[in-house]
């Protein structure tokens, strides 16, 4: 059999999902293989904590998970009746958000696709535009992980 | 034991239960090591008292819902003060209710999870499945400790020197008398952390 040689032509694509969701109307992204799932918000009891936005207990059937308050980072608050549990696999475990009613969407978009940015958020790690929007992209692995200031971004 | 020794099949894991008074605090619940509690005083039984005598122990109040910086709520027919010590140090925490004792199994005794990293890793030994929720394992140790070395979110900036001393009764005089325990409250006793079952999703 001939071997194709792959000439200068061949590129290789590469391609990523992102799962975007919103939190208070603002659209956010994540990487698909950082989403656990996505399910109705559960039973939650407060915590009291010095970890900030790490604040509160969420129990989904044996599991008992932190929730990460990223509402509250982002200084929005959750919008509708019935919100949603976003699950992410955190470097330190699972970890539920809180988000917004509005259900989650799946892209796929070439890893080109996502731009660095500049911003003083340590866990948005690039950008990427979704027609007209430019849609942060947060890492749910390490949220949280870089201290920021409690007061909002 | 054989000559071939121990048979690692045959080996056996050894559970235990310890036992948590579990009660309600700023809404939170939290569960207290059974063994450290000295006695549970009803809203007439304290009064308007700062420490209370029990046995010849006098236990100083103190606030353990501003301690973990927790909204206080007013005080109910259900509210109580609860007596704890190790032997050498003693206090009075009012709680809002007490749901009663538990006997909770090792393996359903679970870390914080390590997402969280601050102080609160000091206050909680752990959490087990309570109702709809959870319970959160106070550490006896730092329920009982001198609330100088204590630190909340809301009290880093307010933190202010206490006397070790007993605190002065409402009447000002050192002399004055303080109110005898009397009979403890009756507690339910439940041999299963998981009384009710969560709620389907």
């Amino acid at each position: 059999m001939l071997r194709t040689h792959r000439g200068p032509q061949y590129k290789t694509r590469r391609s990523g999902g992102l799962v975007v969701f919103s939190i208070g109307g603002r659209r956010l992204a994540a990487k698909t293989e950082e989403v656990g799932g996505v399910a109705p918000w559960p039973d939650t009891m407060p915590v009291p904590s010095q970890t900030p936005f790490v604040t509160a207990i969420a129990r989904r059937e044996k599991d008992l998970l932190p929730v990460f308050d990223l509402a509250a980072r982002l200084n929005v608050a959750v919008r509708g009746d019935t919100p949603l549990c976003l699950i992410a696999r955190h470097e330190h475990g699972p970890m539920v958000i809180r988000i917004d009613s509005d259900i989650p969407s799946l892209r796929m978009v070439d890893t080109s696709a996502v731009q660095p940015i500049q911003s003083e958020d340590p866990d948005a790690i690039g950008v990427f535009q979704d027609g007209a929007e430019r849609i942060p992209v947060y890492s749910l692995a390490t949220l949280g992980k870089t201290r920021v200031d409690p007061r909002g971004m | 034991m054989s000559l071939r020794g121990h048979n690692p099949k045959t080996r056996r894991t050894v559970a235990f239960t310890t036992s948590f008074l579990v009660v309600s605090a700023g809404r939170v619940s939290l569960a207290l090591p059974a063994d450290w509690i000295r006695g549970i005083l009803t809203p007439d039984e304290m009064g308007a008292h700062e420490r209370v005598e029990a046995l010849g122990v006098i236990y100083a109040s103190t606030d353990l819902v501003g301690r973990l910086g927790l909204q206080s709520t007013d005080s109910t027919a259900d509210s109580r003060t609860i007596l704890c010590s190790n032997g050498h140090q003693h206090r009075a925490f009012a709680v809002e209710q007490v749901f009663g004792l538990r006997d909770v199994d090792s393996q359903h005794l679970l870390p914080l999870p390590p997402h969280f990293s601050g102080g609160e890793r000091e206050w909680f030994q752990g959490v087990f499945l309570f109702r709809e929720t959870a319970a959160l394992v106070v550490n006896p140790h730092w329920l009982l400790s001198d609330d100088r070395s204590i630190a909340t979110i809301e009290r880093i900036s307010e933190r202010r020197q206490q006397p070790a001393a007993i605190e002065a009764t409402p009447s000002g005089t050192p002399s004055a008398q303080v109110p005898t325990l009397l009979q403890p409250a009756q507690l339910e006793d439940r041999s299963d952390a998981e009384n009710t079952p969560w709620t389907s999703i």
